[in-house]
């Protein structure tokens, strides 16, 4: 089917032209874009597509929670058999672990130097008596 | 006896990690693709319906229920088919808002005729805005299925061939209602310049 030439390329007046471009160049508004996505629930799906992620996630983090209170449980559990168990030496007392006080603490220098004048005055006394 | 326990810790982990991902993943595909309509064809559906006889105070309602439309049957919809099933809803919601139109222009009926009064001055014809309300005038008073055509041949500049695949008429019909159209559009728009068609025409 051979289409005529439209009207546009072969317009009879000025008028009618510009009817035509008037006609061609309509476009939406600025707001009809958004408007047409809210209204489509483009961006509910959006909203839908984050609570996804957020139920992933919490998902994810029931994983995590189930994971460690298993582990975690299990964990505890080995350690009361171990430690009831009769086999191999009990565990160290902490109280050797930690270092008394006095061992720590080494004594203090004296930052003073003593006088020089009063010690030989003592020593010179004894010496001649 | 804790490996016992793992087991199906990671069993439910796993289940419910496909199914999120996957309804995820569908909705993101779905999204797109909306979003791609919207960027594509918005312009052409709002024009559609602009120049098929929706007011332009009811495009934008119009516009978002024919993409609601579409997305509603979005699975249905070939992606090459997108196109001619948004023109399809347009065209049926522009021919609704036309009967919409013309009941109410029965109750107001003197003031449809007091737009039309007169030949124009050229400054009156080259104002863009001014255009437009006679273009909407000239389409007003044309038969809704010889306007559907000339809209879609001479405005959106479809062919033929795609004019029939979308009304779902033989091409025969395309042919006869554009070349009606043409000349009943031609009529009117001579008659608003004042001067007869069948001197300015070649």
């Amino acid at each position: 089917m051979n289409d005529p030439v439209r009207l546009r390329e072969e317009p009879h007046s000025a008028l009618e032209l510009s009817l035509l471009d008037a006609g061609r160049s309509y476009t939406a508004s600025a707001s009809t874009r958004g408007r047409a996505l809210s209204a489509l629930g483009v961006v509910a799906v959006a909203t839908s597509s984050t609570a996804a992620a957020t139920t992933l996630s919490k998902a994810g983090f029931a994983k995590w929670a189930v994971a460690a209170t298993l582990v975690g449980g299990g964990a505890i559990t080995a350690a009361h058999f171990a430690a009831r168990a009769p086999s191999g030496p009990g565990p160290a007392p902490t109280v050797a672990l930690v270092a008394g006080p006095s061992a720590q603490q080494a004594p203090t220098p004296t930052s003073v130097a003593p006088d020089p004048g009063s010690a030989p005055l003592v020593t010179e006394s004894s010496n001649t008596s | 006896m804790a490996s016992s326990l793992h087991t199906p810790a990671l069993w439910l982990l796993g289940a419910v990690d496909d199914a999120t991902l996957g309804a995820v993943k569908r909705a993101s595909e779905r999204e797109t693709r909306l979003r791609g309509l919207v960027d594509r064809y918005l312009d052409f559906v709002a024009r559609v319906l602009r120049n098929a006889g929706t007011p332009e105070a009811e495009i934008d309602d119009d516009v978002q229920r024919t993409f609601i439309a579409v997305s509603n049957r979005l699975d249905d919809v070939r992606p090459d088919a997108e196109k001619s099933f948004l023109l399809q809803t347009a065209l049926r919601m522009a021919a609704h808002a036309r009967r919409t139109l013309a009941r109410r222009r029965e109750v107001h009926d003197s003031d449809a005729q007091l737009r039309l009064q007169g030949p124009l001055h050229p400054e009156q014809m080259l104002d863009q805005k001014r255009a437009r309300e006679l273009l909407d005038e000239v389409l007003a008073e044309m038969a809704f299925d010889l306007r559907t055509v000339f809209v879609l041949y001479e405005l959106e500049e479809l062919s033929m061939t795609e004019i029939a695949a979308a009304l779902q008429i033989p091409s025969g019909t395309v042919a006869s209602r554009l070349r009606r159209a043409r000349a009943d559009f031609r009529d009117r728009v001579s008659a608003l310049s004042g001067v007869p068609h069948a001197e300015v025409g070649s």
